[in-house]
């Protein structure tokens, strides 16, 4: 060796170890590796997702046995243990067979694509495949006339005998959903005023209360301090003023004299009477409408249509009841001559089958028709924890940053917090189940868990500390010597916070506001639902809005605050019109964020509201429009529910993967658009910094 | 400002006072801003609390508060008492039952005759009452509470003038109003089911136990005259008319000579089994065949110098509990011991202590395992036979005759010669103890203490079995395998992308990269179920050899790439590069997916004798080793040592395999590698040489690195590549020779039988979830270490691969640890990838091709299904704490790491 290093100075050759070739190349494979892995899977997502809904021709299948059946090719695969093999959906599911059938390469004869073929999507049942053979029309004495014969002339003639159809469905449908469901709203409130009624006159008296007399000097004594509080200028004093206006306030409103006293047998025998005279009413409307769309079935009933399986010769039935009678034209979603259309016939198709998808609802245990509630479920309960979590997050972020003592015990916060953000998402969906549904939800409905109710005079004693815990906190806080006092002042708050939080939870004062409900066997806030699921998302999805607000808020710079502050604003002001603002496109990307997660996870919704089939929208059009206690439907839930509970999974594939598409569609998108904001945001910084 | 004269004339600082209204808002915002920033974390930090205060109640014992005491004269044969605990049975010997009310201790005026009785047996589950007469025969009925409930119309108007909550004794039992409209009539009932007088036993009988085991009502008995017999009455009720016939048989005890009277006589088992005890401790105890009660065992139940001073069987009658002289109760539990090869004995598995004085009462409960017992201090303890939690206690009168266990566990009586005292109770969450949760618990019927998580029963008898240890096993599992997988791609793949990777190639490939962090995992967790598992399924060899030759493939390229003429290895551009190694990619994932089935077979071929075996083509084997003989069931080491012999295991049984009758193995579609990895056929040796092939490859590329270390030959990767690959598979042969001969089989450790929703398809698809995160984590690690560094490193002549390995890796390791520790903590909590993608089957083996549970599928799971309240809905937020504590603990250690690491990278 030093013999070599004294005679070639020029050129030591690098040992190939140093070049590591062979380990960069293995790097290199791991990045490729990952890169085709999310390549391999978006793309899987898209080719999957899209194609769904490409209309295939449908195939004529002739067996080595000598059976023939109408199928569409739905995937080939070639198995070790089963060989090569094809799926076909064969549809017909009212003749008694599987809609989907494998069958072995080697079986098949020969498979032609007939012309008069056609695939029936209809309202029930499935899809059907056959060829349609008789239009057939009924007149009111039942007589039938054959209106079209053979394939060719069927479909000529059935265009016009589907559009009557539809427009009979639309009015029917209006009927329905409009009419009938708003009758039915009113007659169940006026099941729950009766319940309601008779629930209050068998009330014992309750005790306790204070009569009108005592009750007008508490509320004279609640707006007294007010007013003076507010003309007062000594603080010890204005303070002790406001702490008797709450506590006074609190006694008016839970006094009420006239709450809470039970009804007279009169009162309740009045009340029966008028509730009883507008049922009538109402069913007599009730029965006015289903007539009416009695009548429009009726009417429906004789179009009929006769679509013929070739393997049984057996047409498309009525109902499964009645499978000697031809179907009616409206039970027809549409009908699709399948080896007919052109590119553009299938591309106007492959819209209209997005379309219905992404506009109607679920039938046929959710893998037929769309997916609507189901994306109203998932965007209302992303926009209901943006709004919770949001305001909530910058609220945090801000104190951390602006008002907050910078010490070891903000430290430790942020590390819990940051730590948070990677707490399972499970054990938020446990903590929304125990504390806001059962816990909260609980309380609203029925009022506080009896066992844990105190008496009237230890309740005020309960609330009285409160208010002398609050008046030391505010003084603390007040004084001067704040700054220094940062813990013991958060410390008397959190007590004054914890103390407000078993008031409520053990108030004897308060029944719920949901008890006929309740006493009916169904909660209303006290199970799950989308104000809880959206509130568990909301907790869950905080701590990552806290984390990037703070990031965005510290990145102001603190010449922009000194400068506003040389000004001469105030604190606020400054937080306001500079902090905010400048951090206003950090603290979006936090929010978009948060909306991604929220979006996309599921584990906690099973556990707190979401539900496979939801029976009413969270949304109506009536007052207040977003019905936050009803089970509502999740993109992710859907998937999980398609994809592992749906009885027939095959059919449930292709909806898995349109489902699938959108939810990852809905998500790519929001994460791109925070990682524009973040881009543009870097880029504002980088040239304001100096 | 308007009034701007007046303005001015105020002196300086007075004019640019804020106004009222600014300091107002602004005293407003800051104690909004603080109380709301407070409540925010706050909320964020009680959840933890809120999850403990919901698991705190089943770490408390039972509550116990006095009841009533009543003043009566007993001298009860047995009591009983009524669901509702109103009113109170006592039979006596001379043939009287009498009820007293509970509430006011007034006795009902009538009382039930049931004749006058030596012994008698009651079995409360059932209500079935056997009496034993002076006469030697039995009668036999049942006795029960029987509830009405009535309108107010029912009534006449003096009983119906009650309040809510009120008891009245009426003639035949109790009344009291339980709501509105409603009442409650509490009566006790005896019906007869008949009289069993068999002429063969005639000498009195001196213990008895009879219970109901479906449509059979079995009574056995000891007579003084040493002879015993049991008497089975089956009810045929026919189904027209509802009329019932009852037929009776009678199989004697063969009872082995022993000089002491029995004590107490126990069925055991649906009555397929009898224990006889005598005082002195000894159980005799005998199994039904077809004709008879024949003798089977003999244990001694108590220690020496001890008795028994009562016997009582546990709910479902698989265990005896015994009470002892000492103050001591005894759970024997009828089990196929683990020690005695399969045969049925019974076992002692818990004691517990009472207090000195002799447990001389003991009564169990009808609706879980739970059992009172009473000693002669007056000591009454109550236990959870299973847990071994302690349920309540109480002090009792000191004369104590009887205790009684309310039906619903909410309240016990004790019995004395001066009356009747109750307790309310609360039994809290029997079934639950620390130890029962985390270490093995020995169940009712099973062979040997274990680790089960079992939430809902089959049947009623049956009890939850609610150990956590193997949701955490589960998660545990679960997660390093995905790490496994997880941590060499992310972390590679950030070195390259960091150190090699031009930047405008890096400023694509990682948001891209980084967005995968969002993606939600449902959607993963149903690829991996639905497009992954089968691929499994169907390609398991290809997969598998695929993970070894890819990379393989991928060294072979990097040592012909120097190969290339002139400079060009050097000249060419990164770009080039990768699609190299995306060809290499491309090529190696051929190559395996053809030779992956030929491996297959030709590494796990199945024999014509395993496949004799297999196809069922065997016969018994005459000649058994010494060892196998009598052996209930066979280890998979067992069936190796028999295969070296030529023999089989097929159903328990050795077998030989008629190897003449072949069926040709080339069209068996089965992959031999699933076949092996069942352990039903097959050497060990296979196995061994696939598992150790990629350490005998890292220990071969250890020794070829030596070859030519100062050359810088083009040639020498190559070389080093091709003696590496050489040199592993005789190294991986010897490896696996000597796992052989020392008896080790893989199949009993990370290798098993394959299932299709397994562990190896959840760690790659979580895997995958979470190299995202640490890749992202990583990349950004290396990324702040200072170019400084680099530049100094290179100039100094490091080359760019010295640089990455000895500057940028080690500045960056705390980072990158941190990286991995925050991906650990994301797998853990992973939720639905494991829910959709695995079997959630609770087992705890390692192995790779099997199922598991973990936490947080586990709530997911059951949640929605638990009681609120109840054990299994605490224990399930007790799943929930764990997970957030694992996580907690890991996120933690990361972030202290993570701070530890910036502070470093600020110093330099």
């Amino acid at each position: 060796m030093s013999d070599q290093n004294t005679h070639t100075l020029e050129l030591v050759p690098t040992p190939l170890r140093a070049r590591g070739t062979s380990g960069t190349w293995l790097t290199g494979m791991a990045l490729i590796a990952c890169v085709a892995m999310i390549l391999g899977l978006l793309g899987l997502i898209l080719f999957s997702g899209a194609g769904t809904f490409w209309q295939k021709p449908i195939e004529k299948v002739t067996l080595e046995s000598g059976e023939t059946f109408l199928g569409m090719r739905f995937r080939t695969e070639n198995n070790p243990e089963m060989g090569l093999r094809t799926l076909y959906r064969v549809g017909n599911r009212d003749l008694g067979q599987q809609p989907f059938r494998w069958v072995d390469a080697i079986e098949i004869d020969k498979v032609a694509n007939p012309q008069e073929a056609v695939l029936v999507e209809r309202y029930e049942w499935g899809i059907w495949l056959g060829v349609p053979s008789r239009l057939i029309e009924y007149d009111d004495a039942g007589n039938e006339t054959v209106v079209a014969e053979g394939p060719e002339a069927v479909l000529a003639k059935l265009p016009e005998y589907r559009k009557a159809a539809h427009e009979r469905h639309a009015r029917a449908e209006h009927i329905r959903s409009d009419k009938i469901a708003k009758l039915n709203h009113k007659l169940e409130s006026l099941r729950l005023e009766e319940l309601n009624a008779r629930m209050r006159a068998s009330d014992p008296e309750s005790p306790g209360h204070l009569g009108y007399a005592l009750w007008g000097v508490i509320a004279a004594i609640c707006v007294a301090s007010i007013v003076l509080a507010y003309r007062i200028q000594v603080p010890l004093a204005r303070r002790l003023l406001i702490l008797v206006a709450v506590l006074s306030a609190i006694a008016t409103l839970v006094e009420r004299p006239w709450a809470g006293r039970p009804l007279s047998s009169e009162q309740l025998a009045s009340v029966l009477a008028r509730t009883a005279t507008e049922r009538e009413e109402l069913s007599d409307r009730f029965g006015e409408m289903t007539a009416r769309v009695a009548e429009i079935e009726a009417e429906d009933a004789r179009y009929r249509i006769e679509i013929t399986d070739p393997k049984t010769g057996r047409f498309a039935a009525l109902s499964q009841s009645q499978p000697d009678e031809p179907m009616k034209v409206s039970q027809i979603i549409r009908i699709v001559e399948a080896n007919e259309l052109g590119l553009a016939g299938k591309l106007s198709l492959y819209v209209a089958r997005w379309w219905e998808f992404v506009s109607s609802v679920p039938r046929e245990a959710n893998t037929e028709g769309g997916v609507f509630p189901v994306i109203v479920g998932t965007l209302l309960v992303t926009l209901l924890l943006t709004v919770a979590v949001v305001p909530l997050g910058v609220m945090a972020a801000l104190y951390m940053r602006e008002y907050a003592r910078q010490g070891i015990v903000i430290s430790i916060l942020r590390v819990a917090i940051n730590n948070l953000a990677g707490v399972p998402s499970i054990v938020y969906g446990v903590f929304g189940l125990g504390f806001f549904c059962y816990g909260i939800g609980g309380v609203i409905d029925g009022g506080p868990d009896p066992s844990l109710v105190l008496r009237v005079g230890q309740w005020w004693v309960l609330l009285l500390i409160a208010a002398g815990v609050a008046f030391v906190a505010m003084s603390m806080s007040a004084s001067g010597l704040r700054h220094k006092r940062n813990i013991w002042v958060g410390l008397a708050w959190g007590a004054v916070a914890l103390l407000a939080i078993v008031a409520v939870f053990t108030t004897p004062y308060f029944e719920g506001f949901f008890r006929a409900k309740l006493l009916d066997g169904s909660p209303t806030f006290g199970t799950s639902g989308l104000l809880w699921a959206s509130l568990t998302l909301a907790l869950l999805t905080l701590p990552v809005v806290i984390v990037s607000a703070e990031e965005a808020i510290a990145a102001v710079p603190a010449s922009l605050r000194e400068g506003s502050y040389g000004c001469g604003a105030s604190k606020w002001q400054t937080i306001q019109r500079v902090v905010l603002p400048g951090a206003m496109p950090g603290i979006l990307t936090g929010a978009i964020l948060a909306m991604a997660r929220g979006a996309g996870e599921v584990a906690p919704l099973m556990i707190v509201g979401a539900v496979k089939l939801a029976p009413q929208l969270p949304f109506e059009a009536r007052f207040p429009f977003i019905f936050a206690d009803r089970s509502f439907m999740h993109l992710g839930f859907h998937i999980y529910d398609l994809g592992f509970k749906s009885p027939d999974s095959e059919a449930a594939r292709g909806y898995v993967w349109t489902t699938t598409l959108l939810l990852v569609t809905l998500v790519v998108l929001m994460n791109l658009t925070a990682i524009r904001i973040r881009t543009k945001l870097k880029a504002r910084f980088q040239s304001g910094q100096f | 400002m308007p009034n701007s004269q007046e303005q001015r004339d105020r002196p300086f600082h007075e004019q640019f006072r804020p106004r009222q209204r600014v300091l107002l808002i602004d005293k407003a915002a800051e104690s909004i801003i603080t109380l709301g920033g407070l409540a925010v974390i706050a909320a964020v930090l009680g959840i933890i609390a809120y999850l403990l205060w919901v698991v705190y109640p089943l770490t408390q014992p039972g509550k116990v508060t006095p009841g009533h005491q009543i003043a009566a004269a007993t001298e009860p044969a047995f009591a009983i008492v009524d669901e509702y605990e109103r009113l109170v049975s006592i039979a006596e010997p001379k043939g009287q039952i009498r009820s007293i009310s509970l509430e006011s201790g007034e006795q009902i005026p009538a009382s039930l005759e049931v004749g006058p009785f030596v012994r008698a047996s009651f079995s409360p589950s059932t209500g079935l009452l056997a009496l034993a007469r002076p006469d030697a025969s039995v009668d036999v009925g049942t006795l029960s509470f029987r509830t009405d409930v009535l309108m107010r119309s029912d009534l006449d108007a003096e009983q119906s003038t009650l309040t809510i909550g009120q008891v009245r004794t009426l003639d035949e039992g109790v009344l009291e109003r339980t709501g509105d409209d409603q009442y409650r009539r509490i009566t006790l009932t005896y019906e007869e089911a008949g009289r069993i007088d068999p002429p063969e036993l005639q000498s009195p009988i001196i213990a008895i136990d009879a219970e109901e085991f479906g449509r059979d009502k079995v009574v056995a008995a000891v007579h003084v005259d040493g002879s015993g017999g049991v008497m089975i009455m089956t009810t045929r009720r026919s189904l027209v008319g509802g009329a019932s016939n009852s037929q009776v048989r009678t199989l004697p005890i063969e009872l082995v000579d022993s000089e002491e009277p029995p004590l107490a006589i126990v069925l055991l088992d649906s009555g397929k089994e009898l224990a006889i005890i005598s005082e002195s401790g000894r159980a005799d105890r005998y199994s039904r065949t077809a004709s008879a009660y024949a003798f089977a065992e003999t244990s001694q139940l108590v220690g020496e110098g001890e008795s028994v001073a009562s016997v009582e069987p546990l709910l479902g009658r698989n265990s005896i509990l015994v009470g002892t002289s000492g103050g001591e109760v005894l759970d024997w539990m009828l089990t196929r011991g683990d020690s005695s090869g399969g045969v049925r004995t019974l076992v002692k598995v818990r004691g517990f202590r009472v207090g000195a004085s002799p447990v001389s009462r003991l009564a169990t409960s009808l609706r879980d395992r739970t059992f009172i017992a009473g000693d002669e201090a007056g000591q009454i303890r109550l236990w959870h036979a299973t847990s071994g939690k302690l349920v309540g206690s109480a002090q009792g009168p000191e004369s104590v005759r009887s205790v009684v266990v309310s039906p619903k566990l909410d309240g016990f009586l004790a019995l004395s010669a001066e009356g009747i005292t109750s307790w309310k109770l609360d039994p809290g969450h029997p079934t639950v103890t620390l130890e029962s949760l985390f270490l093995p618990v020995w169940y009712e019927g099973d062979q040997k203490p274990s680790l089960v998580y079992q939430s809902t029963a089959a049947d009623d008898s049956a009890e939850p079995k609610l150990s956590l240890t193997p949701l955490i096993f589960g998660t545990l599992k679960a997660t390093i395998f995905a790490m496994l997988f997880a941590v060499p791609i992310a972390v590679m793949a950030a070195i390259y992308s960091s150190e090699f990777l031009p930047k405008r190639l890096r400023s694509r490939v990682k948001p891209a990269i980084e967005m995968m962090a969002s993606l939600p995992s449902v959607v993963l967790g149903f690829i991996a179920a639905m497009i992954m598992a089968p691929f499994v399924r169907d390609h398991l060899s290809s997969v598998l050899v695929g993970l070894v030759i890819v990379p393989m493939a991928i060294l072979l390229v990097s040592g012909v790439w120097p190969l290339l003429p002139g400079n060009l290895a050097w000249r060419l551009p990164q770009s080039v590069q990768l699609v190299t190694i995306l060809v290499a990619c491309l090529l190696g994932i051929a190559i395996s997916a053809s030779i992956g089935p030929a491996l297959d077979r030709g590494l796990f071929a199945i024999d014509n004798r395993e496949q004799a075996v297999l196809a069922g083509h065997v016969e018994q084997a005459r000649e058994i080793p010494e060892w196998a003989e009598g052996k209930a069931s066979f280890t998979l080491a067992d069936r190796n040592t028999l295969r070296r012999e030529g023999l089989y295991v097929q159903n328990d049984r050795i077998v030989i395999p008629r190897a003449d009758e072949l069926v040709d193995q080339a069209e068996s579609p089965h992959s031999p590698l699933k076949v092996w990895l069942t352990g039903m056929v097959g050497s060990p040796l296979p196995g061994w040489v696939a598992l150790l092939f990629v350490p005998s490859l890292a220990i071969a590329g250890i020794f070829a690195m030596g070859i030519g270390r100062q050359s810088a030959a083009r040639w020498l990767p190559l070389v080093r590549v091709g003696v590496s690959i050489a040199m592993a598979i005789p190294i991986a042969m010897i490896l696996a020779r000597i796992c052989v001969a020392l008896g080790w089989d893989a199949r009993e450790s990370i290798l098993g039988t394959f299932t299709q929703r397994n562990t190896f398809v959840v760690g790659i698809i979580m895997g995958f979830a979470i190299i995202p995160i640490i890749f992202t984590l990583s990349d950004d690690a290396m990324q702040s270490v200072p170019n400084s560094l680099r530049a100094a490193s290179l100039g100094a002549g490091a080359t760019q691969w010295q640089t990455a390995m000895r500057i940028v890796l080690p500045v960056a390791a705390s980072g990158i640890f941190s990286a991995v520790m925050i991906g650990l903590g994301r797998a853990a909590g992973e939720t639905m990838i494991v829910l959709m993608a695995t079997g959630n089957t609770p087992v705890m083996d390692w192995n790779i091709f099997g199922g598991l549970r973990t936490l947080s599928a586990n709530i997911a799971v059951e949640l929605p299904e638990a009681d609120r309240g109840g054990t299994h809905y605490r224990v399930l937020f007790l799943c929930g704490v764990v997970l957030f504590a694992i996580t907690f603990v890991v996120n933690t250690s990361a972030e202290i790491i993570r701070q530890h690491f910036r502070k470093r990278s600020a110093m330099l």
